[in-house]
Parts: structure tokens; C-alpha cells; sequence
């Protein structure tokens, strides 16, 4: 299944478990639809080699270096960066607090999680024309 | 290098640049992520200088720190810094707090009128004049009108004194 896919999917699932009221796991997925649609972007629209990626981020920190390299490349091509890195920061910390911490995560977090991914997915797309 | 030398040397390097802001910064460790908080927010919307130095800084940051993340974010982000471990003031910084209050004593510039004191024409026996305090000009009534002004200042009624053709003090 390809990654765009993956994302989509992502989405779906998310959805369905913040009506199943699974809202800690709904944000897991809704982080993961919008990291799987900018892998999707460094494989097929930058033609970067998965095993080279995945080389050389092995043991490091592959989060940050999507969003640095896909916030490099924004800077670089005189677009807009600022929206979506401070979008993904947001993201991000969502999914941290989901995932790894002992807070209650309520609908509102999830609502403000899909909120986020949909933006950015929809952001990440206009701008590579997909 | 160290990615917190090169942060510090770019802060310190903003600071001097930009003397009107503070920032704030903290390294979160379980992400690898350095967060710059940069306020006032009005600086960090529109200052073009700082928005390209910042882009700069990104370029660079990648090249060197690929691994890391680093954020510049404003003081009404989602996600505050609640724990810096450096706070830099630039020397012309001011909170908004004390811009606040400087603002409402120098640089008001709309006549406040009030009524205080004596002979009122609006009410019947009574002995309350009524005064227009300019504040672009000194301040040069007495220490109860002095405190007076400050009250009326510090509450909604100075915000919406534009509308008001009068406060009223009793």
C-alpha cells in the first residue's frame, strides 16, 4: 500500500476511533495520516530512495528531519513556511501528549488533533499539486 | 558545535540585532526540539528583517542539525514555553504590561474629561467642575486627581473612552 494511501486511511481510522471515543489513539492516527503523506512527499515527489532515507536517519530522529527538510524546502522555494511548522509543532505535541504522557486526552484534543491534520494534509498537497 | 552554542549565538546575535524583543527559550529533551519564543507578537508578525534572519537560521540549522527541531514560535502559540531556561531582553524591550502603563501616562493623546471636584452644571447642589486632562501634556492636577486618573486608566472605562463624553467620578 502506498504511503499516500496510508494517509488517507490514517484519517478514516481516526475518525472512527474518536466515535468509538478512542481519542488518545485517535491522535496517534491522525499524527501518523500527516507524517505518512510528507514520506509520501520526500519518496515520490523529491525521488529521495526509501533504504537511502531510511539509512540514514537509522537511530535518529526521523520526525524532525521531515519537517526540517520539508520546511527547508518551503524557505527555499519562497513559499509560505511558517503556518505549517508552527501546525506541525502543534501537531506534534498533541501526539507526544497522547501517546507518551499520563494526561487525559478528551474529544477536544482530539477534535484539535484532526483539526491540525486536515489542515496540513490539505496545505502539503496544494502545494505539491497532488 | 554544539546545537546549543549555535542557538545561544543566534539568540544573542537577534537580541543585539533587534533591541525591542525578548526571547525565550527551552530545549526539550525527549523530542530534541529547541523552542524560540520571540515577543512582542506585533515584532514577530511583521518585522521583514527578523522573518528573513529567521529563514536563515532555519537553512542553517538543517545543514548542521538535521536531526533536531527547532521552532520559533510566538508568545500566543498553542503550546507556550513554560519552562525556559533563557530569558534575554533586548534593552529597548517592554512588556506589555509596562507599555501599558507608560502608554496611558506619555502618549495618550486623546483629551479624557472627567468630572471631579466642584459645580457640575449636571447636577442640582452639587460643586464638581469638570476638567479635560490631556496626558500628552503633564499631569498637572492635584495627587487625588493624579491617582484619580490612574484609577480610571487601569479599568474598561479608558478603553472605551473614545465613546464615553464622560467618567464620572464620584
Amino acid at each position: 500500500m502506498e504511503l499516500f494511501e496510508k494517509s488517507e486511511k490514517n484519517l478514516l481510522a481516526a475518525d472512527l476511533l474518536v466515535a468509538s471515543e478512542y481519542y488518545s489513539s485517535s491522535i496517534h492516527c491522525y499524527y501518523y495520516s500527516t507524517f505518512q503523506l510528507m514520506l509520501h512527499i520526500v519518496f515520490n515527489i523529491f525521488n529521495i530512495d526509501s533504504i537511502e532515507f531510511n539509512n540514514k536517519i537509522k537511530g535518529k530522529d526521523s520526525h524532525n528531519y521531515l519537517i526540517n527538510f520539508l520546511r527547508n524546502d518551503l524557505i527555499q522555494s519562497g513559499q509560505d513556511f511558517r503556518v505549517i511548522s508552527n501546525d506541525l509543532r502543534v501537531l506534534k505535541n498533541l501526539r507526544r501528549e497522547a501517546d507518551y504522557t499520563q494526561k487525559i486526552i478528551n474529544k477536544n484534543n482530539a477534535s484539535s488533533a484532526r483539526h491540525y491534520s486536515v489542515k496540513l494534509n490539505s496545505a502539503i498537497k496544494k502545494i505539491h499539486n497532488l | 558545535m554544539k546545537s546549543i552554542n549555535f542557538i545561544i549565538s543566534k539568540i544573542e546575535m537577534l537580541i543585539e540585532k533587534f533591541p525591542s524583543i525578548q526571547i525565550k527559550y527551552e530545549f526539550e529533551e525527549n523530542e530534541d526540539t529547541h523552542n524560540i519564543e520571540i515577543s512582542p507578537l506585533s515584532f514577530f508578525e511583521c518585522n521583514e528583517d527578523f522573518k528573513k534572519i529567521e529563514k536563515d537560521i532555519y537553512l542553517e540549522f538543517f545543514k548542521l542539525f538535521p536531526f533536531e527541531g527547532l521552532y520559533f514560535i510566538d508568545e500566543n502559540s498553542l503550546y507556550p514555553i513554560t519552562n525556559p531556561t533563557i530569558i534575554k531582553k533586548g534593552v529597548e524591550y517592554r512588556s506589555l504590561h509596562e507599555f501599558n502603563i507608560q502608554t496611558s501616562f506619555n502618549t495618550f493623546e486623546t483629551p479624557i474629561p472627567i468630572i471631579s471636584s466642584t459645580n457640575n452644571p449636571n447636577l442640582i447642589n452639587s460643586n464638581i467642575n469638570v476638567h479635560t486632562l490631556n496626558t500628552r501634556n503633564s499631569i498637572t492636577s492635584t495627587n487625588l486627581e493624579t491617582e484619580l486618573m490612574y484609577s480610571l486608566m487601569t479599568t474598561d472605562l479608558i478603553e472605551k473612552s473614545d465613546n464615553a463624553s464622560f467618567a464620572l467620578a464620584a
